[in-house]
C-alpha cells in the first residue's frame, strides 16, 4: 500500500479540514477504494478520481470548517454554486481567468520560495558567513572582493574567540577524472578544509562527516558521481586518478547537493593538495579562494565586523585590503556589488516577478469584478427580493464575498492541476528545478490558501459594495437595471488590465530585441568554425608538436593555443607597476596565455607593434601585448617598449576584442606566452562539410592523444551558453505576459458579449432602419478600441522607463526605438480587436427578426 | 423531537442498515447500491462527524484486522436517540404523507 501513494497534494488539503485524529480513519478509507481504482484501471483514472472526490468535498468540507456560521454560509455557497451553474459561460471566463492567474502566481511563489530558501538548509545557517575583502580606491569607491589568501581562515579561527571555525573553499573545473576506462573532464572539483562538512550541513550517505576528509589523499564524490562511474559498485575504497597525477581514495558519498545551495560541487578533497594543482597554500597576496567562519552562538556578526577589518595588515605588511563578514543566507540574492567568480541571483529579479505575479493575479480578479458588476442588471431582482425579504446590506455583502471565494477556490483547484501540468514546460524554459515537494510544508499550502482567499476578497469587494447599494423599490418598479452604472469604474479597470499587459509584452520585446542586439555584435574577433578542445595538462609542454600534426589535415585552417576560452572568465592579476605611473590606484587586468598563432586564428588585429612571432624566442620571456582598454587605464601615451611589472616589455597594442560576455566592457588585457597553463586549444575549420572535417580532426587527435577523451564544443555554441541567464529571463517574462493577454482577452471576450446582448434590441432596430454590417460594428468595437488606445499611451512611458534601467545594466545595448513600442502596441490592439470582434460581427450580422423578438 | 434532514434520514438508515461493518468506505458503497449516486469521501464523513457530534450515531475504533491490511477501522454504530430520532421522523413522516393521500 505504501508503494502507490495517492496525490500528495489532495492529502494536505484534506488534512487542513479533518481533525488530526481522525486522519488515519479518513485516509485509511479512502485509500482502499483508490488502490482497487489504481490496480483495476490504472493511476491516471484512479489520481483523477481522488481528485474528482476532492472537488466534490470540498463545499461541504470549507462550510463545515467555518463551523459555527455553517447554515449562513452553506446558503451562500448554494446560491454562490447556482450562479456558477446558471451562467455558465461568465463562470468558465472567471474560473479560467483566475486559474491562469493563480497558477502563474504559483509558478512565482515556488520560484521565489526556492530563491529565498537559498543556503537555509545548513543547521548553523545562521552562524556562517563568508569572508569578504575590500580595498578602497583613490575615487572613493569601494572594492569588494569574495576571494582571500590561504592564510587568512587559519587565523581568524586562532584570534578572535567569538569564531569557533573556519574553513576554505575553492572550486576547481577542466579535472581529467579517471577510473579504470571511464574518464571525463569534471567542473565542479572542491578543495575544502576538514571541517567543512562539520560546518555546513551537506548530509552524507556514507561516511563520517568528522573523518571523511581527515586524509590528504580522501575524497568524497557526490552521489550522481558515485553512479557516473562507479555505476552499481560500492565506490567506498575505491581509487579515482585526477589529471592523471594524483590519487585519491574515496571515503565517503554526499547526498546531490540541493539546487538551492550556492555552492555546488561533485568531489570534495582535502584542502592542502591543492598544491599538486599550481595554487599556493600560504601567504596573503594570492587571492583565489572563499574563506567561511562559524561564530560562536550569540555573537553578532555586525559587532566583530570592526575588530576582523585590519586582519590582513596585521600579518601582511603594508596591505591596504580588509576584511568583513557576509551572512550565509544573503550571499544568493545579495552579492551585487561583489566580484565573485559564481553567477549569483539577484534580489531585483525576486521582486520584479513578485510584481508580475501580482499583476497577472489583479487582471484575473479584475475580470470577475467587471463581469459581475456588468451582471448587476440581471441579478438586480435577486437582490431586490432579498432585500425586500429583510436581507440586510451586511449579508449581501457576505454573500457575494462568499461567491468571489468559491470562486477562487475552484480556481485554486484548476491552477494547481495546470501547475502540475506545465511545471516540466516550465523549468525547461526557465532553467530552474522547481518541484512540487515544498507543497508538503503547511506553511506553504497556507501561503496558497491565504493568496486564494485574497484574490477572492479583493476579486469580491467591488461587487459586494456596489451591488449590495441597490435601491430595491426602484428597482422592482422599474423591472431591471441598465447595467449601465459603473461602468466609468469597469472602463477604468479594462485600462489598467491592458496597461499591464502592454507593459509586460514591451517588456519581453525588449528583452528579444537586445537578446539579437547582442548576438548580431561584433566581439572583435571571429568566434566562427572554432573548434574548443581541452588540452590535458601532461600534454601542454607537447602543444608545439601537437599543432604542427594537426596542421597537416588540409581541413584544419589554423590552430592556437591559450589559457582561456574567449567568454569565460580568465586569471586576473592586479597590476600596481609600469611605467609611467601616475596614481595609486591598482588595475585589474585579465591575463591570457596565448601563443603567436593566437591572432591569426581569431583574425585579431593590432592597433600598434606586432603580435607574438615565433622567430623571436625571448618573446617568450619578456614580451608581452596589451589591448587597448589596458592603455587607457594605465595612462600610457606611447605604449610601445615601455616596461610591465617588473621584466615585460610592451611589444604590441592589440585593438580591443570583447574577451568576456557583451554584460561587460572590454576591459583591460594582457597577453603573454608563458605565464600560465596552456590549457585549450581552438582549431580553425574549413567551412565545408562540417561533420566530415570533425571526425577527420578526431581521427588526428586519437592518433596524437589516443588516452584523453575527444571532447570539444564550437566555439559560438560555447559563448551562445553564457547568455543562457538572459535568454530563460525573457523565456520566463515571455510566458507570463502571453498568459496576462489572454487573462486579459478573456476579460475583454466576456464584457464585450455582455454589451452585446444588452444592445441587442438597439441593434435589430438599427438594422431594420438600414444600418449596415461595418456601421453596427463599428458601433460596438469603438469603446473597445478607445480603452487599449489610451491603455497603450499610459503603458509605454512607464515601460520606456522600465527598459532604458534594464538596457543600461548591458555595457553594450541596443537603443530604445518606436519599434520596441509599435510591436505590443499592434499586439494588444489587434488581441483586443479579434477578442471583441467575433462578437460584434456575430450580432451585427444576426437576422433583426430575431433580436427584436428577443426578451 | 429533532427533524432530520432528507440526507441524515438516509445516512443514518445506511448505518444501521450495514450494521457490525458499517465505516467510511462500506457506507459510501450502501448508499451507491441504494440511491444509485456517487458520495464524496469528503462528504460523508462531515456528515456522520455532524450526526456522530449531534449524538445520534457513536463511533468505535476496531482493531487493526489483517483484512483491512492491518489498520484500525472507525466504525460507526447508531446510539439510542439515534433510532429514537429516525422512528419519531418515520411516524411524522407516515402521518403527514397520510394526509395528503387522503386528500389528493
Amino acid at each position: 500500500m505504501r508503494k502507490n501513494p495517492p496525490p500528495r497534494f489532495c492529502r494536505c488539503i484534506y488534512r487542513l479540514f479533518i481533525p488530526e485524529s481522525d486522519w488515519n480513519y479518513f485516509f485509511n478509507g479512502i485509500d482502499e477504494v483508490y488502490q482497487g481504482l489504481r490496480q483495476s484501471r490504472g493511476k491516471w483514472i484512479a489520481n483523477m478520481w481522488y481528485w474528482t472526490q476532492l472537488g466534490k468535498s470540498m463545499p461541504l468540507l470549507v462550510s463545515n470548517a467555518i463551523g459555527g456560521y455553517l447554515d449562513m454560509f452553506s446558503n451562500y455557497f448554494k446560491t454562490g454554486l447556482r450562479n456558477i451553474r446558471r451562467h455558465k459561460g461568465y463562470s468558465t471566463i472567471n474560473i479560467i481567468g483566475l486559474a491562469v492567474g493563480l497558477a502563474v502566481c504559483i509558478l512565482i511563489f515556488l520560484g521565489v520560495h526556492q530563491e529565498l530558501s537559498y543556503d537555509r538548509f545548513h543547521v548553523n545557517a545562521d552562524r556562517i558567513f563568508r569572508m569578504i575583502e575590500f580595498e578602497y580606491l583613490t575615487s572613493g569607491e569601494v572594492l569588494a572582493y569574495s576571494q582571500q589568501g590561504p592564510e587568512l581562515a587559519a587565523v581568524l579561527k586562532s584570534d578572535f574567540p567569538e569564531i569557533e571555525e573556519s574553513t576554505r573553499f575553492y572550486t576547481m573545473s577542466n579535472r581529467l577524472v579517471r577510473f579504470g576506462n571511464r574518464l571525463s573532464y569534471e567542473n565542479d572539483f572542491a578543495f575544502a578544509d576538514p571541517q567543512f562538512l562539520t560546518m555546513f550541513t551537506f548530509p552524507l550517505k556514507k561516511g563520517d562527516p568528522l573523518t571523511v576528509l581527515a586524509d590528504p589523499s580522501s575524497m568524497v564524490i557526490s552521489e550522481r558521481m558515485a553512479k557516473k562511474y562507479f555505476d552499481k559498485q560500492d565506490p567506498i575504497g575505491k581509487i579515482l586518478h585526477v589529471d592523471n597525477q594524483m590519487d585519491f581514495i574515496i571515503t565517503g558519498i554526499l547526498e546531490n547537493i540541493p539546487a538551492n545551495s550556492h555552492m555546488q560541487f561533485d568531489f570534495l578533497v582535502q584542502f592542502e593538495s591543492i598544491k599538486n594543482f599550481g595554487e599556493q597554500v600560504t601567504g596573503w597576496n594570492d587571492f583565489y579562494l572563499d574563506t567561511y567562519v562559524l561564530l560562536n552562538e550569540n555573537v553578532d556578526y555586525r559587532e566583530l565586523n570592526p575588530k576582523i577589518k585590519d586582519i590582513v595588515s596585521k600579518y601582511s605588511k603594508g596591505s591596504d585590503f580588509y576584511e568583513k563578514l557576509q551572512p550565509l543566507t544573503s550571499i544568493r540574492l545579495f552579492s551585487n556589488a561583489i566580484l565573485t567568480p559564481q553567477v549569483d541571483g539577484d534580489i531585483t529579479h525576486v521582486v520584479i516577478f513578485s510584481l508580475i505575479a501580482i499583476f497577472i493575479l489583479l487582471i484575473a480578479c479584475i475580470n470577475f469584478m467587471n463581469l459581475t458588476t456588468a451582471r448587476s442588471g440581471q441579478r438586480a431582482r435577486e437582490i431586490s427580493i432579498r432585500k425586500v425579504v429583510g436581507a440586510r446590506r451586511q449579508e449581501l455583502v457576505r454573500q457575494f464575498f462568499g461567491e468571489s471565494i468559491l470562486m477562487a477556490f475552484i480556481s485554486l483547484i484548476f491552477a494547481v492541476g495546470l501547475v502540475y501540468l506545465l511545471l516540466p514546460a516550465f523549468n525547461q524554459l526557465s532553467g530552474k528545478e522547481m518541484t512540487f515537494e515544498i507543497l508538503r510544508h503547511i506553511h506553504v499550502i497556507l501561503g496558497l490558501l491565504g493568496i486564494t482567499l485574497t484574490a477572492g476578497l479583493i476579486a469580491g469587494i467591488y461587487p459586494a459594495l456596489f451591488l449590495s447599494a441597490f435601491q430595491p423599490a426602484a428597482l422592482l418598479k422599474s423591472g431591471r437595471d441598465s447595467g449601465q452604472r459603473g461602468g466609468g469604474f469597469r472602463r477604468a479597470l479594462v485600462i489598467f488590465q491592458f496597461v499591464t499587459t502592454t507593459v509586460l509584452i514591451i517588456g519581453t520585446v525588449g528583452v528579444y530585441q537586445q537578446m539579437n542586439f547582442l548576438r548580431k555584435q561584433n566581439l572583435g574577433y571571429d568566434k566562427d568554425q572554432v573548434m574548443c578542445l581541452r588540452l590535458p595538462r601532461e600534454l601542454a609542454p607537447k602543444v608545439d608538436l601537437i599543432k604542427t600534426t594537426l596542421e597537416r589535415n588540409p581541413m584544419i585552417l589554423s590552430t592556437a593555443a591559450a589559457s582561456t576560452v574567449p567568454g569565460r572568465r580568465g586569471a586576473l592579476l592586479t597590476l600596481d607597476k609600469w611605467e609611467g605611473r601616475d596614481t595609486q590606484d591598482r588595475i585589474e587586468m585579465g591575463l591570457v596565455n596565448v601563443d603567436p598563432d593566437f591572432l591569426s586564428t581569431f583574425k585579431l588585429e593590432m592597433a600598434e607593434g606586432r603580435f607574438f612571432l615565433k622567430e623571436f624566442p625571448t618573446d617568450k620571456k619578456e614580451a608581452v601585448v596589451v589591448n587597448e582598454a589596458a592603455v587607457r587605464a594605465m595612462g600610457m601615451k606611447d605604449p610601445l617598449g615601455k616596461r610591465l611589472g617588473s621584466r615585460s616589455r610592451i611589444i604590441g597594442v592589440v585593438k580591443d576584442f570583447n574577451i568576456r560576455t557583451l554584460h561587460h566592457k572590454v576591459a583591460p588585457l594582457m597577453l603573454t606566452m608563458n605565464d600560465l597553463e596552456m590549457r585549450h586549444l581552438f582549431i580553425k575549420i574549413v567551412e565545408t562539410n562540417v561533420p566530415r572535417t570533425i571526425s577527420s580532426v578526431e581521427a588526428s587527435w586519437r592518433s596524437l592523444a589516443p588516452e584523453y577523451p575527444f571532447e570539444f564544443q564550437f566555439l559560438d555554441e560555447s559563448l551562445e551558453e553564457l547568455y543562457q541567464a538572459d535568454r530563460h529571463l525573457g523565456n520566463i517574462i515571455n510566458t507570463f505576459a502571453g498568459l496576462a493577454l489572454f487573462v486579459a482577452c478573456l476579460g475583454l471576450y466576456g464584457l464585450a458579449s455582455f454589451v452585446v446582448e444588452r444592445r441587442t434590441k438597439e441593434i435589430g432596430i438599427r438594422k431594420v432602419l438600414g444600418a449596415s454590417i461595418p456601421s453596427i460594428f463599428h458601433l460596438l468595437a469603438r469603446d473597445f478600441i478607445k480603452w487599449i488606445v489610451i491603455a497603450n499611451g499610459i503603458s509605454i512611458p512607464l515601460a520606456a522607463y522600465a527598459m532604458i534601467k534594464y538596457l543600461n545594466s548591458y555595457a553594450y545595448h541596443t537603443s530604445v526605438g518606436l519599434v520596441l513600442f509599435l510591436i505590443p502596441a499592434v499586439m494588444t490592439l489587434f488581441a483586443a480587436l479579434l477578442t471583441v470582434s467575433w462578437q460584434a460581427l456575430r450580432a451585427a450580422a444576426a437576422n433583426p427578426v430575431k433580436s427584436l423578438r428577443y426578451e | 423531537m429533532r427533524l432530520l434532514t432528507k440526507q441524515e434520514e438516509l445516512f443514518l438508515l445506511a448505518v444501521f442498515g450495514i450494521g457490525q461493518d458499517a465505516y467510511l468506505v462500506s457506507i459510501r458503497e450502501h448508499l451507491k447500491k441504494q440511491t444509485g449516486k456517487d458520495w464524496a469521501f469528503g462528504s460523508i464523513y462531515i456528515t456522520l462527524e455532524k450526526l456522530r457530534r449531534r449524538g445520534l450515531i457513536k463511533a468505535r475504533v476496531g482493531k487493526p484486522s489483517a483484512r483491512k491490511g492491518g489498520k484500525a477501522i472507525k466504525y460507526y454504530e447508531l446510539s439510542k436517540e439515534g433510532i429514537q430520532a429516525l422512528r419519531e421522523n418515520k411516524r411524522l413522516h407516515d402521518k403527514m404523507w397520510k394526509e395528503f393521500v387522503k386528500h389528493a
